[in-house]
């Protein structure tokens, strides 16, 4: 009978040794894992959403109430709205159900609670997105699908660096954007389009 | 005159006359302080405005449909001037209403339309001008600057003056040139082009429209550059004492101060570039995802 020598008194002779020895003697990490531990030591434990992206967090926070509570006031001020061209609903009226919000990826910061904020605005802005011409309405609806593009290839960029200041502000720049695409058909030529 | 012939002249007639009796053609006029605010808003067709020495408002207006009414209110403080276009009929008629106003230098301006095309000469007051669709075009002197479209084009000339321009387009381009107090500029797909002299604050961002700014900076001057997969490129008048903060996700970096970007770890991509420019002082930040960035002096 043969006896394999294994253990660390026969290094020389040990294949499993021999093996972990061909080994690379470092093994690098996917990614630079030091800033997302500095991130969570220096954060606060129950940050989530938009709050831990910090100041930059609460300046689109606080753009994103002064919206809500600009757009709602409008939308109480403003007189009653007439129906909708008939020739318009019948032939435009998939364009804009069509019509979804930019859906942010996994590892964006931006929480349910934020979202669902924002979502409330969408029904003003499809009602109003219904009253722009059809070339005007394609051109917000291709500008949204561009905001969309440009949020996925953010996203994707998260998951290599999730904790990339870079990628959170333009994260933020990105969902701003949205936001003022929407006040903007929301109010665009209100005066204008108040009818007698 | 043949019953028949009688017909054909009448029908002949009524066809010449239809539009002249369709369009309204209405002036109207208003004292007012030198620095009253002039309210306009109009569906379609045209709002020129033109600043004049006279404490007066005059409004020449051309509405080609006998459908739309026309209000003109006015105190000493506010004229408020409204096409009020039938329900239905307020983005798919072919029917302009064009609305030619002389206001005085110092007013302040609010217009906002759907379709029409706003043109702006000679008004020094405060602007606050926005269109759906339409061109919107003006000066800009020391007072403040709003401009805001969906998908019409913005061109805003400055005189030198220290007005502070904002600009907000989604698809339409933007171009400004000429000022010298500050400047900010968002878009969506659009590009902004802008030439600013001795700014203090500059600021653009796109997600997809390409930023191209000339500008010479104040020693004190903050400016900041932001695009998704838009190119950003600055150029700054020489000689250029700042400090530049720049970075790129996966955009390249172009510097022809010397400097080369380097990458910023060695497990993530990005790149990024700081350095300081002469005595410093003035401060440069330039972001992307995937957009070039371009920093020069000529």
């Amino acid at each position: 009978m043969t006896t394999l020598p294994f253990g660390p008194r026969n290094r020389e002779t040990d294949p499993s040794l021999a093996k972990a020895a061909e080994l690379p003697k470092e093994i690098a990490p996917p990614r630079d894992l030091w800033p997302a531990i500095a991130a969570r030591l220096t954060s606060t434990p129950q940050r989530t959403g938009l709050r831990a992206l910090g100041w930059p967090g609460a300046l689109a926070a606080g753009f994103l109430v002064a919206s809500v509570s600009a757009l709602l006031t409008w939308g109480l001020m403003r007189e009653p709205e007439p129906a909708v061209d008939a020739s318009l609903a019948a032939g435009e009226a998939t364009t804009v159900a069509a019509i979804t919000p930019v859906q942010y990826g996994p590892n964006s910061a931006l929480g349910a609670t934020e979202l669902a904020t924002r979502n409330q605005l969408l029904a003003q802005f499809r009602q109003r997105l219904d009253e722009l011409s059809p070339q005007t309405r394609q051109a917000v609806v291709n500008n949204l699908a561009i905001i969309q593009r440009a949020a996925n290839e953010i996203d994707a960029a998260l998951a290599q660096d999730p904790a990339s200041g870079l990628l959170n502000e333009l994260l933020l720049g990105a969902y701003k954007q949205e936001l003022q695409l929407y006040s903007k058909v929301v109010t665009s030529g209100d005066g204008p389009t108040r009818r007698t | 005159m043949s019953t028949r012939m009688a017909l054909l002249t009448a029908a002949s007639l009524a066809v010449i006359a239809g539009p002249a009796i369709a369009a309204q053609d209405i002036s109207k006029r208003a004292s007012v302080a030198p620095d009253a605010s002039v309210d306009v808003s109009n569906v379609q067709g045209r709002v020129d405005v033109t600043a004049w020495d006279r404490n007066e408002v005059e409004l020449t207006a051309l509405l080609e449909s006998d459908e739309d009414k026309l209000e003109f209110e006015a105190t000493e403080r506010q004229v408020r001037i409204r096409v009020n276009r039938p329900e239905g009929k307020y983005h798919d008629s072919d029917d302009d209403a064009i609305l030619t106003l002389k206001v005085p230098k110092g007013a302040r301006l609010i217009v906002g339309t759907v379709s029409a095309d706003i043109t702006v000469n000679g008004v020094r007051g405060e602007q606050r001008l926005e269109s759906v669709s339409g061109t919107v075009d003006t000066q800009a002197y020391d007072a403040p600057v709003t401009l805001e479209s969906v998908s019409g084009e913005i061109v805003l000339k400055g005189n030198g003056g220290k007005a502070r321009v904002s600009t907000e387009n989604v698809s339409g381009s933007t171009i400004v040139s000429g000022i010298r107090g500050g400047y900010e500029g968002e878009a969506v797909s659009g590009n902004i082009t802008a030439i600013v002299a001795a700014v203090d604050r500059l600021r653009a961002g796109s997600i997809s429209g390409d930023i191209e700014i000339n500008a010479e900076l104040t020693s004190a001057a903050r400016a900041e550059l932001e695009s998704i997969s838009g190119t950003v490129e600055l150029t700054l008048k020489p000689p250029v004492n700042a400090e530049f903060d720049i970075e790129s996700f996966s955009g390249d970096i172009e510097n022809c101060f010397g400097q080369q970007a380097r990458d910023k770890s060695k497990y993530v991509p990005g790149s990024e570039l700081g350095f300081t420019q002469g005595s410093g002082g003035a401060r440069v930040i330039i972001q992307t995802l995937s957009g070039e960035i371009s920093l020069c002096d000529h």
